[in-house]
């Protein structure tokens, strides 16, 4: 019941996102005819191509257009290559899905072991390195961290490839790179509430009924503790997307994120608006399975209090 | 009348500002004194300094190009080195400097001057405002904010000023939601709204009174987003799309240096370097302030180790035979000491209790809040908090054993079969995300072999002996589904689930209402009753006492003064304290409603600062200015059926 009620309300937000994406082609100053023809067009060039691009139907029905370039990949192409923006995406998705993912895991992982760590070792050095590296991940430039491994990895020990998405050897770096603040951020988060949960009463039921510390701390305290970290988790993906713009351009990866930053630098407005439309769905996506799962973890939102 | 009423206000107001501004001198004392914040301070001095004087104090022009000695090594000519053009890398850093972190507070700013109005307005507001605010901040949320920030500059082009705008706009959100949470939190105090209810102008009330008091909290978000702004802003230069070259900026200059990676590495280390420390400096800064701003930052208090037992006073021989327990004794305490760890040592919150819990019988331990009731009664748990307090003197022996030679697995078992804990507050002794049926369950079978079934059967029958009807269906459901008296009474069943010989019970109905108290209460003795348990109660609620224990024990500073029968204590209490308690309790004497109450003068005193000889002499009526009062600790000795402490116990009639 939760789950299509919650289904139900992403799609406004979907709708609203598209709509933005769609319109901010026409916040661009200028004329995006004039700009793809180029400084050596003609007149009756420029306006092919605004005929081409259907600049002068009506928002409304350019906002339809736009949305059926969706299922239609013939009607948007590429400014630059002139292949269908559909195509152009679904060659690189896989790509940064790979990388996502993997990162994903990678960051949740680490994240939540250092975090117990340092929650249950409170005052040691295990706590205070812990500390210091997450500070650190936070703080760490991504794209200079990137630089650096290459740098270490590829150049100096020669273990890794710098550059390419050919071999698996290929995502290992992009996904070590692009965990490293999720990693940092779910860790702190995970420590920060795993030590508010360490006061609660119900620690002290439980242990009042004899089961053993390290059942107090895994039963009933790391569950309590992740409701609060999972819904974040899902934000630091979002932000984790993000992150693969700038992971794939240093690490040459042939990905959405690359193909954004590209598509930027040459106006390539279909390629953008599409991009951006991509990004934010998947970050709608991810929301909306962050709150799923929260649902599963804590029933008080899944069933309404009864007396 | 509008103006006159908030003329006082304001002069309150203005008098408040002195002490605001002292408080601001505190905050920055508790900031140094914190690693985190005085590295942090330093760092962000640094920055600030080299934003400042970096341009005048190069050593060679930034923009100089010599073809001749690109990619040089660091040299002594070139401290950092130069680039692909020749330029010198250190003269491009410092000058740099200025539009990095320029980037980054016009960044911040453009964000805080439009986040926070539009929070403060919308916290204000509320209704439709706050919903538009809100769903705004909704909709720009659902975007990765590079790919926000990236869209922002694909629209408006790749410039500075540009830079400047995008990453600003994407930490809008971040300030609106802080902004109007802080803010509505804040309106809510009580000051804010006599000053609304007076009729204060709206700006004139935020302004006053509602941003001074988010103001920590804002300088904090703002220095913990200046770090991300920073390297959002360097990340789009990094990009290609922000400071357009020649100027040096940070993040450019490591998009630069990206080519030159495998034969010229050094070319992105100095500039990753000073970009990655000043994050770290804002970073640090930031973390030290929210431990002194945000109420939510929490930290586990720091573990102590205990420092041995003190030795108790030698005992006289009168005391020696008040000290032992009787057989049937299960629970029996003979000068127990419990302390807190505090950073400067011990602090004694139990200072010498004797006491026994018998089977059968019900010990009601009463005293006033700080009396140390409840952490007695978490000492005989074995449920002190680990590093916070412990036993730090005496003896404490729970069904035969001493407690203080025990391993933690036999403590284990103590908790499973011997003592059973009712919690003071029953909605926060359950576990929110297990069902039930689990919690008891667990307690069922810990440290048993029992079948699934049979441990099913065991909770079904715990839940019927505390009356919840229905049982089996019960256990499938959560605690919040549950009223607050239902909750207690599944906290009972957990208790009772190996079925202890102790029952401890921590003012387990202060947080019901009056008539499920009663219910408790009665369910509680019952029970007690039935299976011929060990009680202790620990209440503040004199009324209870009377009808819910045989015995009572009356605490008073970590001491307990007197104790005995009920009926005989109450009937004719001797210490000074008990009378007064006594006094001031007005349900349990009849023809006393319509006189006033004698309150006890003065306060109770602070653990860790208590005057010599009797702890109660200060605030006694009956031996003040005694010099034994104020010189001998009186110890428990028996007297008319009961035992008291007290030098004076014989005048008290």
């Amino acid at each position: 019941m939760f789950v299509v009620r919650r289904l139900a309300a992403a799609v406004p937000a979907l709708l609203v996102v598209s709509v933005l994406v769609f319109w901010f082609v026409d916040m661009i100053p200028g004329d995006p005819a004039v700009i793809l023809a180029g400084p050596t067009a003609t007149d009756q060039e420029i306006a092919a191509i605004r005929d081409f691009l259907g600049l002068n139907e009506p928002l409304g029905t350019r906002y339809i257009l736009f949305l059926r370039g969706l299922f239609e990949p013939e009607l948007a192409t590429s400014f630059r290559t002139g292949r269908p923006v559909a195509l152009e995406i679904a060659e690189r998705l896989p790509t940064t899905l790979a990388i996502a993912v993997g990162g994903l895991l990678v960051g949740l992982v680490v994240g939540a072991l250092s975090g117990v760590a340092c929650a249950l070792r409170q005052g040691t050095l295990t706590d205070t390195a812990i500390t210091v590296l997450t500070l650190a991940g936070i703080s760490m430039p991504i794209y200079w961290l990137g630089l650096l491994c290459i740098w270490l990895f590829a150049v100096n020990l020669g273990w890794l490839p710098a550059a390419g998405a050919s071999t698996p050897a290929h995502f290992v770096l992009p996904i070590l790179v692009v965990a490293t603040r999720p990693a940092a951020t779910f860790s702190r988060l995970v420590t920060a509430n795993l030590l508010e949960v360490m006061g609660k009463d119900y620690l002290d039921t439980a242990r009042s009924k004899g089961v053993s510390e390290l059942r107090v701390i895994l039963v009933h305290a790391l569950r309590n503790s992740l409701i609060a970290a999972v819904s974040v988790a899902g934000v630091q993906f979002g932000a984790m997307l993000g992150g693969s713009v700038i992971t794939e351009t240093v690490f040459g990866v042939p990905g959405l994120g690359r193909l954004l930053v590209q598509a930027v630098g040459s106006s390539d407005y279909p390629i953008i608006q599409y991009c951006i439309l991509m990004f934010a769905v998947f970050f709608i996506v991810i929301n909306l399975a962050t709150d799923l799962l929260t649902q599963w973890l804590d029933p008080r939102t899944r069933q309404p209090a009864t007396r | 009348m509008a103006e006159t009423a908030t003329r006082p206000a304001d002069a309150a107001a203005r008098a408040h500002a002195g002490s605001r501004r002292r408080a601001r001198l505190e905050d920055l004392g508790r900031l140094v004194r914190q690693p985190k914040g005085l590295i942090g301070l330093v760092l962000v001095g640094f920055y600030a300094v080299l934003a400042a004087i970096g341009p005048y104090v190069v050593p060679l022009d930034p923009y100089a190009q010599n073809f001749a000695a690109t990619l040089q090594p660091p040299s002594a000519s070139h401290w950092f080195g130069t680039d692909q053009l020749g330029r010198d890398v250190l003269s491009r850093v410092l000058t740099g400097a200025r539009a990095s972190l320029g980037i980054g507070i016009g960044g911040v700013a453009v964000a805080f001057v439009v986040g926070v109005p539009l929070g403060l307005m919308a916290a204000w507001q509320r209704g439709w405002f706050d919903m538009l605010v809100m769903r705004g901040v909704d909709i720009m949320l659902s975007f990765p904010d590079i790919v926000f920030a990236l869209a922002i500059v694909a629209i408006l082009g790749a410039s500075t000023q540009n830079v400047i705008l995008a990453v600003g706009i994407v930490a809008i959100p971040v300030f609106v939601r802080t902004s109007r949470a802080v803010a509505m939190s804040v309106i809510a105090e009580p000051f804010v709204e006599g000053n609304v209810a007076l009729g204060s102008a709206p700006l004139r009330v935020l302004a006053l009174h509602v941003l001074p008091n988010m103001a920590g909290i804002l300088v904090t978000l703002a220095s913990l987003l200046f770090a991300s702004t920073l390297l959002a802003a360097a990340g789009l230069g990094f990009l290609g799309l922000g400071v357009q070259p020649p100027q040096p900026e940070w993040g450019t200059m490591l998009g630069e240096s990206r080519s030159y990676i495998r034969s010229h590495p050094y070319l992105a280390t100095f500039p990753g370097l000073f970009l990655a420390v000043s994050a770290l400096g804002f970073n640090l800064l930031g973390e030290a302030l929210r431990t002194i701003y945000d109420p939510t930052a929490t930290r586990l208090p720091r573990r102590f180790r205990r420092r041995g037992r003190t030795p108790s006073a030698a005992r006289t021989a009168q005391e020696a035979a008040w000290a032992v327990p009787p057989a049937e004794a299960v629970v029996s305490a003979r000068d127990l000491e419990v302390s807190y760890l505090t950073e400067s040592g011990h602090v004694a919150a139990v200072r010498g209790v004797d006491l026994d819990l018998v089977a059968g019988r019900t010990l009601a331990v009463v005293g006033e809040s700080g009396s140390g009731k409840s952490t007695l009664l978490r000492a005989i748990a074995t449920l002190l908090p680990a590093g916070q307090a412990a036993v730090t003197g005496g003896r404490l022996v729970i069904a035969g054993s001493d407690v203080a030679g025990l391993s933690a697995a036999a403590i284990r078992e103590l908790r499973r079969r011997a003592i059973g804990v009712v919690f003071q507050d029953a909605a926060s002794a359950l576990n929110p995300v297990m069902t039930v049926g689990d919690q008891i369950v667990e307690a069922i079978t810990t440290g048993r072999s029992l079948s699934r079934r049979e441990a099913q059967r065991a909770a079904v029958s715990l839940l019927r002996d505390v009356q919840i009807s229905d049982p089996e269906r019960r256990l499938n459901t959560y605690p919040h589904q549950f009223s607050g008296g239902m909750k207690q009474r599944i906290v009972i069943a957990i208790a009772l689930a190996q079925a202890p010989r102790i029952l401890l019970a921590d003012e387990p109905t202060s947080a019901l209402d009056v008539t499920i108290q009663q219910q408790i209460l009665t369910l509680l003795r019952d029970i007690q009753r039935q299976r011929g348990m060990a009680m202790l109660l620990v209440t503040h609620d004199l009324g209870l006492v009377a009808r819910f224990a045989d015995d009572v024990g009356v605490m008073y500073a970590g001491r307990i003064v007197e104790t005995g029968p009920v009926e005989r204590v109450f009937g004719d209490p001797r210490h000074p304290y008990t009378r007064a308690l006594r006094l001031s309790t007005p349900r349990l004497r009849k023809g006393t409603a319509d006189r006033m109450l004698p309150a006890i003068a003065g306060e109770p005193p602070l653990i860790g600062a208590l005057p010599d000889g009797c702890a109660f002499a200060p605030r006694c009526a009956l031996g003040a200015g005694r010099p034994q009062c104020r010189s001998t600790v009186p110890e428990l000795r028996p007297l008319d059926g009961r035992a008291v402490a007290c030098h004076v116990a014989e005048l008290a009639r």
